[in-house]
């Protein structure tokens, strides 16, 4: 009984795990654009880069989580970023996308790194 | 003194642990080497990636200092990326170079990643040294360290990584036609994290 006990535990703590995990896309709710800049020096190629709302929220549900390593093998790392606020269930986090198709969701301590591949009609 | 030989750097300072799954076709000329940082926090990160193929370095130095090589230094691998504009980056271009340059960066309604794309295709068609390496003409040496995602940096290059970099750097130095003009960090040559092997020392 006490090993069926914590066997259920265990699979409580993973089905509860999963349904955090800012995977489930639907739960990810942009909530404000808050600032556009740019990294380095001025005059920037994209340094006219900026999103509204609707095509941030567009991004994050078309961009996948991807590892550090995916992010720098795959994709380019421009220096020109929107920054703004997103809910995520009832946690409130940062986020940030780049004009090269990556981006960064701070919730608390956790740091999720994105990366689209299909979003180059709102990263112009 | 090393011995190179068949694409392969005779020393008893480098290990040989080739993956055969990141050698990309021939490496005819090497014009130049490009330092990277693994963005993982042990040499084995990068052998477990390396084994299902993909991107990957011919060189890589652990957090001890041990230097492995990983691939041939007569094939290519894929490790720099689509490059940047040299003449741009050093504010050198000709007047008609500039021109060529501002329009692919600046095209009005054509996506970032497209404009890098087509940047990196207008500058593969001119010659090193007027261009940053490529895949074709480079070797890459990859240093072990992490890349911390709340501070956004790389970790710092060893001392004993730095010492065996130094080393390294002047083997290849014997056995091609480089100088320290074509050693580049990662970062100047591709739209990486500004951090990579920004403390890489030779």
């Amino acid at each position: 009984m006490v090993i069926i006990m914590k066997i259920v535990n265990i699979f409580m703590l993973v089905l509860l795990t999963a349904c955090s995990s800012l995977e489930n896309k639907s739960e990810f709710i942009v909530l404000s654009v808050d600032s556009a800049g740019y990294d380095r020096k001025v005059g920037e190629f994209c340094s006219d880069f900026n999103l509204d709302k609707n095509e941030a929220q567009s991004f994050f549900e078309r961009a996948q989580i991807i590892s550090f390593k995916e992010l720098h093998d795959n994709y380019s790392f421009l220096p020109c970023f929107v920054r703004g606020k997103a809910q995520f269930k009832k946690m409130m986090c940062d986020w940030e996308i780049r004009a090269g198709g990556t981006g960064e969701v701070v919730c608390g301590e956790e740091v999720y790194i994105y990366g689209c591949t299909d979003c180059n009609d709102i990263l112009r | 003194m090393t011995v190179l030989q068949a694409g392969i750097i005779k020393d008893k300072n480098i290990m040989p642990r080739i993956f055969h799954s990141i050698e990309k076709g021939p490496l005819i000329k090497v014009n130049a080497l490009v330092i990277h940082q693994t963005g993982a926090s042990t040499a084995q990160h990068s052998f477990n990636s390396y084994m299902n193929g993909g991107n990957g370095a011919h060189l890589l130095i652990d957090k001890q200092g041990v230097i492995y090589q990983t691939a041939h230094l007569n094939k290519k691998t894929y490790h720099v990326g689509k490059i940047r504009s040299k003449c741009y980056e050093a504010n050198v271009c000709s007047k008609s170079q500039l021109q060529a340059v501002t329009l692919i960066l600046f095209k009005s309604g054509k996506s970032y990643p497209d404009r890098v794309s087509d940047l990196h295709k207008h500058e593969k068609r001119k010659n090193y040294p007027d261009r940053y390496p490529l895949n074709q003409d480079s070797i890459g040496i990859e240093i072990v360290g992490n890349y911390d995602k709340s501070k956004k940096i790389y970790e710092s290059v060893s001392g004993m990584q730095n010492q065996s970099l130094r080393w390294l750097i002047g083997e290849l130095f014997n056995h091609f036609k480089i100088t320290k003009a074509d050693i580049y960090r990662h970062p100047d040559v591709s739209y990486k994290t500004h951090s990579e092997a920004s403390t890489a020392k030779w």
